[in-house]
């Protein structure tokens, strides 16, 4: 089966020092994975990764097959959870809600029924 | 704040203590008021020379501002040169905020010096180089040369607040939008100004107060017919000895405090400690 996922070689470096290096990785489709390891051995990093907040300095990162590499964030369409929940304190909690679904062109009639 | 040590049960407790201070200074605030309250005093003197203590009581040098057309005409000038200088220096300051604030790069605190010496220059020295490089060197008319002088000087108090401002965002909510479907742009504008919001507010009335109240820069640029309101002040005093003067620096005592109340509601005034 081919994979949904798929870190290959990623390299990740913060001031010359490499984080991630040669790093594979690959997730089938429905498979629930969880990353272990001490703190500060790039487990965020590589979530980071995939979530398209940091670009690797070598290595691709696949999605269904396709080369996500280069995709800015907010085209990827993933979901992310943070570890401070990042809520946006100028927003009311619907207005928080609906932010995502706003700009994914959802319309006020659906968002509200979500 | 002072930080005392406070033993309870054998356990080191540290508590903050209201500071000492109070009775250190307070002999110095007849010195900063007193001269204040003089010329709010004589501002209501009757007769037409300037004098304490006042004889007769009247509110006619206050309507008198109003009669004197060099007063009028340089007001709108520096109400102009505030505005427009203010919107520049916001259009530079904000970015220059949020780049300082957001990103770390290689010679992040030259920058920031940069930005900020106009502050540690003093006023008659920037003056006198603006007056060699804007008037001199470049020609520039006027209008034109205070429009940049006051610009610079406004932009270290924009950059200052709204930093200061920017150091309570969390940035990790930019990520956020960004990850529910955000531009990058899109998440400046909605997600980022109208958390600063109140910031931005407070550095556009600081600065205009720096700018409108500015004498050392402005008087080396204003020039013949063209003057702004502090400069027309120190005319009209070398000129006429009545209470006029004292009269509008009422006004202009007032216009201040509403305008740093107004500020100390929005953030308070931590921003001038904090660096
Ligand atoms: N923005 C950054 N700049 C420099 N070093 C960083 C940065 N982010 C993370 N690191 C370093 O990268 C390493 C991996 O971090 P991270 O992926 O957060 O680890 P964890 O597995 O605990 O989530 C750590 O040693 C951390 O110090
Ligand atoms: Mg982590």
């Amino acid at each position: 089966m081919v994979a949904l996922f798929t870190l290959q070689d990623i390299s990740v470096a913060y001031n010359k020092q490499n984080i991630l290096k040669d790093f594979n990785l690959e997730i089938e489709k429905g498979k629930l994975v969880s990353l272990l390891g001490p703190s500060g051995c790039g487990k965020t990093t590589t979530l980071r990764l995939i979530a398209g907040f940091l670009q690797a300095n070598d290595g691709k990162f696949l999605f269904k097959e396709k080369d996500y590499t280069k995709v800015p964030v907010n085209k990827r369409n993933f979901g992310f959870v943070f570890q401070n929940y990042a809520l946006f304190p100028h927003l009311s909690i619907f207005d928080n809600i609906a932010f995502g679904l706003r700009l994914r062109k959802n319309s006020k009639t659906e968002i509200e029924k979500k | 704040m002072v930080w005392q040590k406070i033993k309870s049960k054998g356990v080191e407790v540290y508590a903050g203590k209201k500071s000492r201070i109070g009775p250190v200074y307070s002999p110095g605030v007849p010195f900063l008021l007193g001269p204040l309250l003089i010329i709010s005093v004589t501002s209501f003197e009757g007769g037409n020379i300037l004098k304490f203590p006042p004889e007769e009581f009247s509110l006619r040098w206050y309507e008198n501002i109003f009669n004197v057309e060099m007063f009028l005409v340089a007001f709108k000038t520096s109400i102009l040169v505030s505005l427009a200088g203010n919107l520049l220096a916001l259009l530079l300051g904000v970015p220059a905020a949020y780049a300082l604030s957001r990103f770390d790069f290689k010679g992040k605190s030259v920058i920031n010096a940069f930005f900020v010496s106009p502050i540690l220059i003093p006023g008659i020295v920037l003056g006198f180089a603006f007056l060699r490089y804007i008037v001199g060197t470049y020609q520039l008319p006027i209008y034109a040369a205070l429009f940049v002088g006051h610009t610079v000087i406004m932009l270290p108090f924009i950059i200052r607040v709204i930093s200061s401002s920017l150091s309570n965002f969390d940035f990790s909510i930019e990520e956020a939008a960004e990850s529910l479907g955000a531009s990058k742009l899109g998440t400046f504008f909605t997600v980022v100004l109208p958390n600063i919001k109140s910031g931005i507010l407070a550095a556009v009335m600081i600065a205009f107060l720096e700018s409108f109240n500015n004498v050392d820069i402005s008087v080396y640029m204003t020039g013949p017919g063209v003057s702004t309101f502090p400069i027309q002040m120190l005319t009209y005093v070398e000129n006429y000895f009545d209470p006029t003067i004292s009269a509008i620096s009422v006004l202009l005592m007032f216009i201040t405090a509403f305008f740093m109340f107004i500020v100390e509601r929005l953030m308070g005034l931590s921003y001038f400690t904090k660096r």
